[in-house]
């Protein structure tokens, strides 16, 4: 029973960051048709962001979290109003390469800034919970209560509002979206920056719990692209299920099997991809 | 002024910089010649975080020695001139670095380098060149194929035979559950520890083989962690062994944690990621100041100085190239073969006070390998440390 309760723990941990991550590549694929690869390096500058205020500033972990989801929301929206808006006429080979030059420049000023060093805010909230013998830390409790929060924040923004509705209705054809009148190009800085705010939010979430380096990002875009693949591109109900199937195949994996696992996870998304390439709960997309 | 005299007056000028030209040639002839020793380390990425400190060593060990006049090799003065690439701890990159050293910085020797993956890369070009290359790190035997490629460092399997003996010994522990990255180097650990369990008497519980920058072990160690192992061996990159200590405390173990590489550089950010109360009974390979020679003091006082946004304790990287440049000395040659010569058969002044010898050939059969003494230290609390003990030329 502890042994299944553990287990079920360090999936939800798991998952939950998982899904956080890949519900902003999703949003951005469904919206701007654009694979995001800065989306694991605002991840990352979102950890810093939090590192520097705590570490230098003196920042409380809650508004130092808080000042760096709106801080790297409002790259986003930069980084659409000066790349990927001017390119999204253009073949999309030039807005997967820009924005891939963003990812590198802004990796590189991380680097610059904080030495490629691994750092950390150090736990927040220390101590532990034992739950008929499975032990959890309050730390990874926070992890799971805040990006269950934000998930459930985030479906019902854009199931229930007005806003919600104009993003879903962009994303199922952007021409009819406008003849109904919905703005266009603010709905892309709009999306943009939530979906930065999410990267941001996930990196925040677990500075205290892990540690962080300018060059993390490329290994965790790589895992969000996966996710988001398995759950259906532009489908945030697929990356739900996707970051939750993929952190419980690890995690069981992990602990039985060991290394293998990550051959288990390969496996699952072939299977996937062999009886659905849309993925779980997507729909059929054209890429140019 | 006249188109003649403008003629004259630029024919002067022409001449006197001819003759300034040579003057300067003639004078620099008569000064020193510069020897130049070629780092390719990881500086971004990563390891960059080793390839920097590696790079600050390099440029406080070419101070101190062009300091006191450079060194001597019949009659001829050299200074010391360093040149850094990028080998990106990767084969390919390896091979890129070394190339862009060898043919464009066109350097004389090869030093620094300490990564396993990246040194498979450049050691076949390094042979075809007979570029003689004093190489760290433990992980990397210098094969009979690579003639050329000289190590001055413990080996992986001297480091593992010192923390076997100082954990059996010490604090009489039995069994071992080992925490590695699943590559190159965990892979060789693991071949080694099975090699020589029964000869160790230590009973191997586990081998949990990891992604290499993996940051969350709940999974891994909730499981193994039932064997109840008395202490946990882990070798990964700093960042990663902090978050093993961190959670395996987190999940209730209170056995020893003990890693057979360096202590990190800057222990208090790493005891930030561990926490402090958890890092306590931590232990790695850290040298005491009471086991540092003269020399070592010296090459302290020029590091301080240099890399004051480093931890003294990464001079060691210094050492490979510290000794081949006393071997140039005795040898009295640049040539490879002389100085691989004086490398396998003299004793060398060190920054521990024990002098170093070539022994690879006695120990693990490594005929260019120079192991340097293994020392422990423990974690007791808040950046402090305590000494445990030294350990040289181990073997099963």
């Amino acid at each position: 029973m502890t042994e299944f309760l553990q287990l079920g723990l360090n999936c939800l941990v798991l998952s939950a960051n998982y899904i956080l991550l890949a519900l902003g590549l999703t949003l951005i694929f469904g919206i701007l048709r654009v694979l995001n690869f800065a989306h694991g390096t605002f991840y990352i500058c979102g950890a810093y962001v939090v590192y520097a205020l705590v570490q230098w500033a003196g920042f409380h972990y809650f508004t130092a979290a808080l000042t760096a989801m709106i801080v790297i929301g409002g790259l986003g929206i930069f980084v659409e109003a000066a790349v990927l808006y001017p390119l999204s006429e253009k073949v999309k080979v030039a807005s997967l390469g820009a924005i891939l030059g963003v990812s590198m420049i802004l990796e590189g000023t991380l680097a610059f800034i904080f030495k490629g060093e691994d750092v950390t805010i150090g736990s927040y909230f220390k101590g532990i919970l034992t739950i008929r013998g499975a032990t959890l830390s309050r730390e990874r409790l926070m992890v799971v209560l805040l990006c269950g929060l934000i998930v459930i924040g985030l479906y019902v923004w854009i199931r229930r509002t007005r806003q919600g509705i104009a993003i879903r209705a962009l994303a199922e054809n952007p021409r009819v979206a406008a003849l109904q009148g919905i703005h266009i190009r603010f709905m892309r800085f709009l999306v943009m920056g939530v979906a930065s705010f999410l990267a941001a939010a996930a990196g925040a979430i677990v500075t205290p719990l892990f540690y962080i380096n300018p060059y993390m990002g490329g290994g965790i875009i790589f895992k969000a692209l996966l996710i988001v693949a398995v759950g259906g591109m532009g489908s945030i109900e697929g990356s739900i299920l996707a970051g939750l199937l993929i952190g419980v195949v690890e995690t069981i994996g992990v602990t039985y099997l060991g290394p293998v696992a990550e051959v288990v996870s390969f496996l699952i998304v072939i299977a996937v991809f062999l009886f659905r390439p849309q993925g779980l709960l997507g729909v059929e997309y054209e890429f140019h | 002024m006249t188109k003649s005299m403008r003629r004259k007056t630029i024919g002067c000028f022409t001449i006197l910089v001819l003759i300034m030209g040579l003057a300067g040639t003639n004078s620099s002839a008569a000064e020193s010649k510069v020897l130049k020793l070629g780092v390719p380390v990881p500086l971004t990425g990563p390891a960059s975080q080793w390839g920097l400190s590696v790079k600050c060593s390099m440029e406080s060990l070419k101070r101190f020695f062009n300091d006191r006049g450079g060194i001597t090799v019949k009659g001829q003065n050299y200074k010391i001139e360093m040149y850094f690439a990028d080998d990106k701890y990767t084969a390919a990159g390896g091979r890129a670095a070394v190339e862009k050293l060898i043919y464009t910085d066109k350097v004389d020797f090869l030093v620094g380098a300490f990564s396993a993956e990246a040194i498979s890369g450049w050691a076949p070009l390094a042979t075809k060149e007979k570029k003689l290359a004093v190489i760290g790190g433990p992980v990397w035997n210098p094969k009979p194929e690579w003639p050329y490629l000289f190590r001055v460092s413990a080996s992986n399997d001297e480091r593992s035979e010192a923390l076997y003996t100082l954990m059996r010994e010490k604090f009489k522990c039995k069994s071992v559950l080992y925490v590695l990255a699943d590559d190159m180097d965990g892979k060789q650990v693991k071949e080694n520890a099975l090699a020589h369990a029964k000869q160790r008497g230590m009973e191997i519980k586990d081998f949990i083989m990891v992604p290499p920058r993996s940051t969350d072990f709940y999974p891994f160690l909730s499981q193994a962690l039932k064997s109840n192992p008395d202490y946990i061996y882990c070798k990964l990159p700093p960042g990663s062994v902090a978050l093993v200590v961190k959670q395996a405390r987190e999940l209730g173990y209170k056995g020893y944690i003990a890693n057979p590489s360096s202590m990190p550089g800057d222990l208090e950010k790493w005891q930030q990621i561990a926490g402090v109360e958890a890092s306590k009974g931590y232990i790695g390979i850290m040298v005491s100041p009471e086991e540092d020679s003269p020399l070592g003091e010296e090459n302290i006082k020029y590091f301080k100085q240099d890399c004051p946004n480093f931890q003294v304790t990464d001079l060691a990287y210094s050492m490979g190239p510290h000794i081949l440049l006393q071997a140039i000395e005795k040898a009295q040659s640049l040539e490879p073969e002389a100085i691989l010569n004086v490398l396998r058969t003299t004793e060398f002044k060190s920054f521990h006070k024990i002098p170093v010898k070539a022994s690879g050939e006695k120990t693990f059969g490594i005929k260019n390998h120079m192991s340097v003494p293994v020392s422990f230290s423990m974690i007791t609390g808040k950046g402090q440390v305590q000494f445990l003990g030294s350990f040289r030329e181990m073997t099963p």
